[in-house]
């Protein structure tokens, strides 16, 4: 009894404060700084990219194939003698856009299933959950290649693929979490003043569980880069011309004798964002942890 | 306890069901006309009609399904389109030699990530743990191909130390012959994975720590070392380890990109190759091998936790 009273009553009394103030609070804390200040670099990046870069994407300066860095090629030349350096702040753009749109696709997903799944429950429940495990029985990576494979390579089939794949484990986490709501009381008088049941869901229960699930987008739009760019590695990702910093990283594999830095580059530009979102994601829900 | 085995059983053998169907329907969807992957673009379309009419692909799908699958199980998983070869003693091959790398990868992950998580857990937010903690945060965001292409560039390019090809050039694996093209690729493997079960670890010696019964060991009067080694350490490990037992077969299965990466002959490459040339009996053959593998090991894993959780065994 009294260890279920302990959380209301040790919770201190704190004033709402509104978004901004919020959002502005963060910036004590150094590892969502750190986090943001990447992304915050790579966009700034993939906006100016064009007005930028020394080169065409798909230029090739004659004779200058697989050069090491200097003054006229900051990172190099590449199999074709296209400046690496151009093809690695142009390749930002989809980087930066794809792996959101995809998340925030396989979050309309997967919220969508969750939230069914767990308020209707029983047979419903039963079904949609075996079919989420049975697909996230799956690696990753082998599902993308399958989905890939099937419906071949472009920038709209990459995205659907990796929605696909990302959306069971949020669907999952949505579930428990409505399982967790719907007994609560709110929910309970939601539905004795006779609402509908997708105003309880989402304007009742989906507000409610709104945090859990942006947290845990953040971390899989990191997932979602890191596997793009291996898509891209594995040649079938995004399809020339367009830079694909994964497919940079292995058409530069066999030429790391030559010039390291060609492949070591693009490489570093993909850890560097999928760090930027997990630091951001990681210190996001310290901060939530710590706010509640 | 042996009703717990038997229905864990029970519910592997429907997901599998389950998967078989996933993996048919998904090699059904693909837009692939198996006779012409076979014959080539130059074939006559007659040629084309009768191989179709001759494999059978002109049947209703419940019957191919079964079909397919009886022949699955039965071990006879038909001819590579790309190859032309019979599958199964390629498939058996590179199974051997991801399984191979996959346990040396877990012999170097699990006492790393055993002990950094146990101390982590121990110095809870002092500076062991934080400096753990921010190294694991670290290992896990790294791509897995950014690790091995750096691993690359020090110990093959810099040092001259190890090979930065790990192709086996067509022959069978031989520790004894090839053991160095094997340490770069299961270093960067274990690098990947040693983060996560840090973390488990950590997390999972944490709630131990806090829990009544460590407390109740520690005002009893005992020496801090034996309610650590007795008391706390037995149930500490119990989840890591099941875990690890789960990820032996993720491991298998996706070392897609690092095989890629050192050109090592695995079930990964063999699967990225046959994705991208539309091989779809390849296709389904090794996703079929490698999703059993982890749901299987899931079980195994379960059980394994079972065991060793009085809690669970007793009930």
């Amino acid at each position: 009894m009294d260890q279920s009273l302990e959380p209301v009553l040790s919770q201190p009394v704190i004033q709402k404060k509104n978004l901004w103030q919020r959002v502005f609070a963060l910036r004590r804390n150094l590892t969502v700084l750190l986090g943001a200040s990447i992304l915050i670099f790579w966009v700034i990046i993939a906006i100016f990219a064009p007005s930028i870069v020394p080169y065409g994407i798909n230029e090739m300066a004659s004779g200058q194939v697989w050069k090491s860095p200097s003054v006229e090629h900051p990172f190099g030349t590449d199999n074709l003698g296209r400046d690496i350096f151009t093809r690695v702040l142009i390749g930002a753009r989809q980087m930066v856009v794809l792996p959101a749109l995809s998340v925030s696709l396989a979050v309309i997903i997967g919220t969508s299933i969750g939230l069914l799944s767990g308020y209707r429950g029983g047979w419903v429940d039963e079904i949609i959950m075996r079919v989420m495990d049975a697909v996230m029985a799956f690696p990753v990576l082998m599902l993308y290649l399958m989905i890939i494979a099937a419906v071949g390579a472009s920038v709209v089939n990459v995205v659907i693929a990796v929605a696909v794949a990302t959306a069971p484990a949020i669907s999952r986490l949505v579930r428990g979490l409505v399982l967790d709501l719907r007994s609560r009381e709110f929910v309970a008088a939601a539905r004795m003043r006779g609402e509908p049941t997708s105003y309880i869901l989402f304007r009742e229960i989906l507000p409610n569980a709104i945090n859990p699930i942006m947290v845990d987008a953040l971390v899989r739009i990191g997932y979602a880069s890191f596997s793009i760019s291996a898509l891209g590695f594995l040649g079938l990702g995004v399809p020339p011309p367009n830079p694909d910093w994964g497919g940079m990283v292995s058409e530069a594999r066999n030429a790391l004798i030559i010039t390291p830095t060609a492949p070591l580059l693009p490489a570093l530009a993909i850890a560097s964002l999928v760090i930027g979102f997990n630091l951001l994601a990681d210190g996001l829900s310290e901060v939530m942890r710590t706010e509640r | 306890m042996l009703r717990f085995i038997l229905r864990r059983f029970v519910t592997l053998l429907i997901t599998m069901l389950a998967l078989s169907i996933l993996i048919f329907g998904l090699s059904e969807v693909l837009p692939i006309e198996p006779a012409l992957v076979i014959l080539g673009r130059e074939s006559t379309p007659e040629a084309r009609a009768a191989l179709s009419e001759e494999m059978g692909f002109n049947r209703p799908l419940p019957e191919r399904y079964v079909n397919w699958l009886v022949r699955f199980i039965s071990g006879d998983w038909g001819d590579s389109y790309r190859l032309g070869a019979p599958i199964q003693p390629l498939v058996m091959r590179r199974l051997l030699n991801s399984t191979i790398l996959a346990a040396l990868a877990l012999l170097i992950i699990s006492p790393i990530s055993l002990f950094l998580g146990v101390i982590a857990g121990l110095y809870r937010a002092r500076w062991p743990d934080r400096a753990i903690s921010a190294g694991s945060l670290l290992t896990i965001s790294l791509p897995d191909f950014v690790v091995g292409l750096l691993l690359i560039i020090i110990f093959s390019w810099w040092l001259k130390l190890l090979p930065a090809d790990s192709s086996l050039r067509g022959a069978d694996i031989d520790l004894a012959q090839h053991w160095r093209k094997l340490i770069l690729p299961a270093v960067t493997a274990a690098f990947v994975l040693v983060g996560y079960i840090t973390r488990v670890t950590r997390v999972s010696m944490i709630e131990v720590m806090d829990s009544p019964y460590i407390r109740t060991a520690i005002l009893k009067g005992l020496p801090y070392r034996t309610v650590i080694i007795r008391h706390a350490l037995r149930n500490a490990l119990i989840a890591p380890i099941a875990i690890i037992t789960t990820q032996f077969a993720w491991l298998v299965g996706g070392l897609i990109i690092i095989e890629q990466l050192f050109n090592y002959p695995g079930l990964g490459s063999l699967f990225a190759d046959a994705a991208r040339s539309n091989d779809l009996p390849m296709i389904a053959t090794s996703s079929m091998i490698t999703v059993s593998l982890i749901v299987f090991s899931q079980v195994i894993a379960d059980v394994l936790y079972g065991l060793l959780n009085p809690r669970i065994r007793f009930s």
